[in-house]
C-alpha cells in the first residue's frame, strides 16, 4: 500500500510538473518578430492593396498579449502613411507552436506618440502565426483589412 | 583688441636699425608712375588687357570714395549700392554674383582681399586704383575670373606731408579724414557718418544709418640697400542699418517697412608685409598678410511688417597669406620672365541662427503641416511663439598655385605667356539644431484630449563635407606696338572658388525637422525625407575662358582704347531661391553661360578743358540652364547690365593770384541698364542716367568743394529679388548734396 501510495504521490507530482509546463507562459515560445506583406484594405467597395508593408509582432516577456504596429499603413488611397499600434491583443499557443491571436474593441495609438485613434477602432480581429508565415484580418474602423505576411530575417 | 596692439607693435619693431629709406617720389598726388602691383612686369600701358586707372585727386575730386564707385568710370563693370557693405557684389562683363565669391579679385597694396564681406569700404588716401578687364587668374588666382582691381595706397616713399578733409551733405552726412606721412611711417584715419537715405515706415527711423572709422598705418624703409619693407597696417569698424527693400504688391511699391531691426558690424584687419629683395640677378618679392574679419548680420528676412523670421550671421573670420614673386633679371633682350607661388589658410568659425516668430511659425511651418494633418487629429501647434534654428559652421580653406609668365619681344611685337596651377580645399563641419514642443489640438469623443500634454521635439544636424578642386589657368597674349598706338589680343582663363551653402542650413532643418515631428505622429508625408541635405550644398567653381582683342591710341591730350571680348562660362554659380515656401537662398551651379561685347574709353585734355567717356556693352545669357522647372536658354543673366556709361567734362580756370590757384567745373553722368531682375527676364531696370556735378576751387594750401549725386532725382531700382513668395525692390539713392574742404600741408 505503501508502495502504491507513493507512486501516485510520485504520479502526481509528475502531472503536477507536466501541468505546470502546460500552463507557462506561451510567449517563452514566440518573443515577438518583423514581418512584411501585402495589406488590402477595402475601400468604397474596392480592394486596394499596399505591398512591402512592414509590420512588428511585439511581446514583452513574460505577458499574455502582444502588441502589433503597422509601419506606414494607408486606409485610404489619398491619407499619409501612418505608423499605427495595435495594443493589447490577446494570443494564444498551442503545442505546434501555432499562434493564434484577436480581439474586439481595441483602440489603436499613433507610434511612436502614443494618441488613441478612436476613428479606427479595431473589430473583428482574428490571425495566426505559423512558422514564418502571419496573416489576419480586421476591421480599422470602417476599412475591412487583411494582412498576409513573411517574417523577416 | 589686444593682439592688435601686438601686432601693431610688431610691425613697427620690425628692422628699427634700417637705414633711412630714399623718398623716390616726392609728388605723385596726381598721376603716380610706380605701379600698384608688384605683379604687374609692364608698365599698363604694354598690357594686352584693357584696364582703367584712377588717380587720387581724380578720385576725391569726383567723389568716388569707394570701390562700389569705380562702377561710374569703368566700362562693364556694375557694383549696385543696394542693402549693406556686405552685399557687395561686383558684375563685370556680364558675370558676377550676388552671395559669396566675387568675379573680381582684389588688392589692396598687393594683399589679396580674400573675403567679398570686406569689398566694401570708404577709400582712405588711395593713391590709385587700376582695374584689369578679363580674366588675370594667371597671375591673380581665384576669384579673378572677369578683372583684378589692384589699389595702391599712399605711402612715406611716394608722398610725404600731411593731409586732411572734412565734408557735410545730404542725408546727413558727415565725413572726415586725415593723414600724414613722414620718412618712413605714414599714417591715416577717416571716419564717416549718415543718417541713411531710407525711412522705414514701421517705426519712422532711417533704415540705413552708417558709421565707420577707418585707421591705416603703413611703414616703408630700406633695410639694407638690396632689401627694402612696406608695411601696412588697415582696421575699419562700421555699423549700419540697411536693406532698404520695399515690397511690390500688384504692380505698387510699397514703402520701406519691417518690424525687426536690422544692422550690419563689422571691424576689419588687414596687415601686410612686404620685402623686395633685390639682387644682382633676380628681384624677390614676398608678400605676407594677416587677415581678419569679425562681422555680425541682424536681418529681418521677410523684409516686412509681419513677424515670420530673422537671420542672425556671426563671423570670426582669421587668415594668412603668403606670395613670393620671383623675377629674374633678363639675360637676353628679347625674354624676361617672373614665378610666383601663392598659399593661404583661412578659418571661419560662423555662427547663423535663424529666429522663426510667430506669423513665421504659423505661415512657414504649421500651415504647411496642418494641411497634411488628418483632421481627426486636429490642429498642429506650438507651445513655442518663437523658436531658433541654430547653426554653427566651422569653414577652413586652403589654397596653393604656382604661376610663371613669360614676356617675349620680337621687334615691335610682344608676346606673353603663362601658365598656373591652383589648388583649393574647403572643409566645412556643420551643427545644426533645434528644439520645440508640440501638441495637436484635437480630442477623443468623450472631450479628452489626444494629447494632454505637449511633446518636447528635438532635431540635430550634423556632419561635415569637403571640396576639393584644381584649375589649370593658362595666358597668352601678343601686342603690336605701332608708336602711339597699339593693338592685342589675348586668350585667357580665369576662375571663381567653389564653396558651400551655409544659408541652406535652416531649411535643411526645417525640413527635417518637419518631416522627424509628422514621423513622430506616426504620419509620413509623400516627399519625407527627400529634402535637400548636406551633400547637395557644395557648389563647383566657376570658370571663364575669355578671348578679346583690342587697342589703344595716345597722341598729345588723346587717349583712346577700345577692346572687343567673348567670355564662355561653365558651372555658372547662380543664386536661386529654393522653390517653395522656403526661407534661404542657394548658390547652384546654372550650367554654360556665354557673354560678348565692347569696351571703349576715350579722353581729351587741352589747357584747363577735360572730357572723358566710357561706354560698356555685354550681351551676357544663358545657353544651358534648366533649374528643373523652367528652362532658361537663351536668357540674359540677371543683375549684370547690358550697358554702362559713363560721360565727363571739366574746366580747370586758372588764377595766377597768390592765393587762389584755380577753379575747376565738373560735369558727369554714369549710365547703367538694362539689368534683368529675374532668370525668365519678365523684369527688368530699362537704362538710366544719372547726373553729376563738382566744383572744387584751389587755394594755395586747401581746396573747396562742393559735389552733387543724381542731381535730376531720377527713380531707379538698383535691387530686386523675391523672399517667401513675395517680390522686393531697393530704389536708389535720391539726388545727394555735399560740400567740404581738402587741406594740404
Amino acid at each position: 500500500m505503501k508502495k502504491v501510495l507513493m507512486l501516485l504521490a510520485a504520479a502526481a507530482l509528475l502531472v503536477s510538473c507536466g501541468k505546470d509546463n502546460k500552463d507557462e507562459n506561451p510567449a517563452n515560445e514566440f518573443a515577438g518578430a518583423t514581418y512584411s506583406g501585402t495589406v488590402s484594405v477595402v475601400y468604397k467597395g474596392e480592394t486596394v492593396e499596399t505591398p512591402n508593408v512592414t509590420i512588428d509582432a511585439m511581446v514583452e516577456e513574460n505577458a499574455t498579449t502582444m502588441d502589433l504596429l503597422f509601419h506606414q499603413i494607408q486606409f485610404v488611397p489619398a491619407m499619409p502613411a501612418m505608423d499605427v499600434m495595435v495594443p493589447g491583443i490577446p494570443f494564444t499557443i498551442d503545442a505546434a507552436g501555432k499562434v493564434t491571436f484577436g480581439g474586439e474593441d481595441i483602440i489603436p495609438t499613433t507610434y511612436p506618440n502614443p494618441m488613441p485613434v478612436e476613428r479606427y477602432k479595431v473589430s473583428g480581429f482574428t490571425g495566426t502565426i505559423e512558422g514564418d508565415k502571419i496573416s489576419f484580418s480586421l476591421n480599422f474602423g470602417a476599412f475591412p483589412t487583411s494582412y498576409t505576411g513573411t517574417e523577416t530575417k | 583688441m589686444k593682439w592688435i596692439a601686438t601686432l601693431l607693435i610688431f610691425l613697427l619693431s620690425v628692422g628699427t636699425r634700417a637705414e633711412t629709406p630714399d623718398t623716390e617720389v616726392s609728388d605723385t598726388l596726381s598721376a603716380a608712375t610706380v605701379a600698384a602691383s608688384m605683379k604687374l612686369p609692364l608698365r599698363l600701358d604694354r598690357l594686352a588687357s584693357p584696364f582703367t586707372s584712377a588717380f587720387v585727386m581724380e578720385m576725391e575730386q569726383r567723389g568716388l570714395g569707394s570701390p562700389r564707385a569705380l562702377s561710374a568710370i569703368v566700362p562693364n563693370l556694375h557694383i549696385p549700392d543696394y542693402g549693406s557693405a556686405m552685399t557687395s557684389s561686383v558684375y563685370l562683363r556680364g558675370f558676377g554674383s550676388r552671395i559669396d565669391n566675387p568675379v573680381l579679385g582684389l588688392y589692396i597694396d598687393d594683399i589679396p582681399v580674400l573675403d567679398k564681406n570686406l569689398y566694401d569700404f570708404d577709400f582712405l588716401d588711395i593713391r590709385r586704383a587700376d582695374l584689369l578687364r578679363g580674366p588675370q587668374g594667371t597671375l591673380y588666382g581665384r576669384n579673378a575670373m572677369t578683372g583684378v582691381l589692384s589699389l595702391a595706397t599712399l605711402g612715406p616713399s611716394v608722398w610725404q606731408g600731411g593731409r586732411a578733409a572734412a565734408e557735410y551733405g545730404s542725408g546727413g552726412t558727415f565725413s572726415a579724414r586725415a593723414s600724414w606721412y613722414g620718412d618712413r611711417i605714414g599714417i591715416a584715419a577717416g571716419f564717416r557718418h549718415t543718417d541713411g537715405f531710407y525711412t522705414n515706415e514701421f517705426d519712422g527711423k532711417k533704415a540705413d544709418p552708417s558709421d565707420a572709422v577707418s585707421l591705416r598705418l603703413r611703414h616703408e624703409r630700406r633695410l639694407r640697400e638690396d632689401l627694402q619693407l612696406d608695411q601696412t597696417l588697415s582696421a575699419s569698424w562700421l555699423k549700419q542699418g540697411g536693406w532698404p527693400y520695399r515690397q511690390s504688391v500688384g504692380g505698387e511699391v510699397l514703402p520701406v517697412q519691417y518690424n525687426d531691426g536690422s544692422a550690419y558690424r563689422r571691424i576689419s584687419v588687414l596687415a601686410g608685409n612686404k620685402l623686395v629683395w633685390k639682387r644682382e640677378r633676380y628681384t624677390l618679392h614676398s608678400m605676407t598678410s594677416l587677415q581678419g574679419l569679425f562681422d555680425r548680420m541682424d536681418i529681418d528676412q521677410d523684409f516686412t511688417t509681419a513677424s515670420m523670421f530673422t537671420l542672425t550671421q556671426r563671423q570670426r573670420q582669421g587668415a594668412l597669406t603668403q606670395e613670393m614673386v620671383f623675377k629674374p633679371v633678363p639675360k637676353v633682350s628679347w625674354w624676361d620672365s617672373q614665378s610666383g607661388v601663392f598659399a593661404f589658410v583661412r578659418y571661419n568659425a560662423m555662427h547663423a541662427p535663424v529666429r522663426f516668430k510667430e506669423d513665421g511659425i504659423r505661415t512657414l511651418i504649421l500651415d504647411n503641416a496642418n494641411a497634411h494633418i488628418p483632421a481627426y487629429f486636429g490642429k498642429l501647434a506650438f507651445d513655442e511663439n518663437e523658436f531658433v534654428i541654430g547653426s554653427d559652421f566651422g569653414l577652413f580653406s586652403y589654397n596653393a598655385a604656382l604661376y610663371h609668365e613669360s614676356y617675349f619681344t620680337f621687334g615691335r611685337w610682344s608676346l606673353t605667356a603663362g601658365v598656373r596651377i591652383d589648388h583649393e580645399g574647403n572643409h566645412m563641419s556643420y551643427d545644426s539644431q533645434a528644439l520645440v514642443h508640440y501638441r495637436l489640438t484635437g480630442t477623443m469623443s468623450d472631450g479628452t484630449p489626444l494629447m494632454p500634454s505637449s511633446r518636447s521635439f528635438e532635431t540635430v544636424y550634423e556632419g561635415d563635407r569637403d571640396l576639393f578642386y584644381f584649375q589649370v589657368l593658362p595666358k597668352i597674349s601678343a601686342l603690336y606696338d605701332f608708336g602711339e598706338a597699339q593693338a592685342w589680343a589675348t586668350v585667357s582663363k580665369g576662375y571663381k572658388s567653389g564653396g558651400f551653402n551655409t544659408q541652406l542650413f535652416s531649411d535643411i532643418l526645417q525640413g527635417q525637422m518637419m518631416d522627424g515631428m509628422m514621423a513622430d505622429m506616426g504620419v509620413h508625408l509623400d516627399g519625407a525625407g527627400e529634402g535637400t541635405t548636406a551633400s547637395k550644398t557644395a557648389y563647383k567653381p566657376e570658370t571663364s575662358l575669355s578671348a578679346e582683342i583690342g587697342g589703344r591710341y595716345a597722341h598729345g591730350g588723346v587717349r583712346l582704347s577700345g577692346s572687343l571680348f567673348y567670355i564662355l562660362c561653365r558651372n555658372q554659380q547662380i543664386t536661386v531661391f529654393p522653390p517653395g515656401k522656403n526661407t534661404g537662398r542657394m548658390m547652384a551651379n546654372a550650367g554654360r553661360s556665354v557673354s560678348y561685347g565692347a569696351e571703349v574709353e576715350a579722353a581729351y585734355t587741352h589747357g584747363g578743358l577735360s572730357l572723358s567717356g566710357a561706354w560698356g556693352y555685354a550681351h551676357a545669357a544663358f545657353q544651358d540652364y534648366s533649374d528643373g522647372n523652367s528652362d532658361y536658354a537663351g536668357c540674359r543673366i540677371p543683375y549684370a547690365p547690358e550697358h554702362t556709361l559713363s560721360l565727363r567734362g571739366s574746366y580747370r580756370f586758372d588764377f595766377s593770384g597768390r592765393r587762389v590757384r584755380s577753379l575747376t567745373v565738373g560735369l558727369d553722368g554714369s549710365g547703367v541698364g538694362r539689368i534683368w531682375w529675374n532668370e525668365d527676364n519678365s523684369l527688368s531696370q530699362p537704362f538710366y542716367l544719372l547726373m553729376g556735378a563738382d566744383v572744387t576751387l584751389s587755394f594755395e594750401h586747401f581746396d573747396l568743394f562742393c559735389t552733387g549725386a543724381n542731381l535730376l532725382d531720377r527713380e531707379y531700382d538698383t535691387f530686386y529679388f523675391k523672399s517667401v513668395g513675395n517680390s522686393f525692390f531697393q530704389r536708389g539713392k535720391p539726388r545727394r548734396l555735399s560740400a567740404g574742404v581738402r587741406v594740404t600741408f
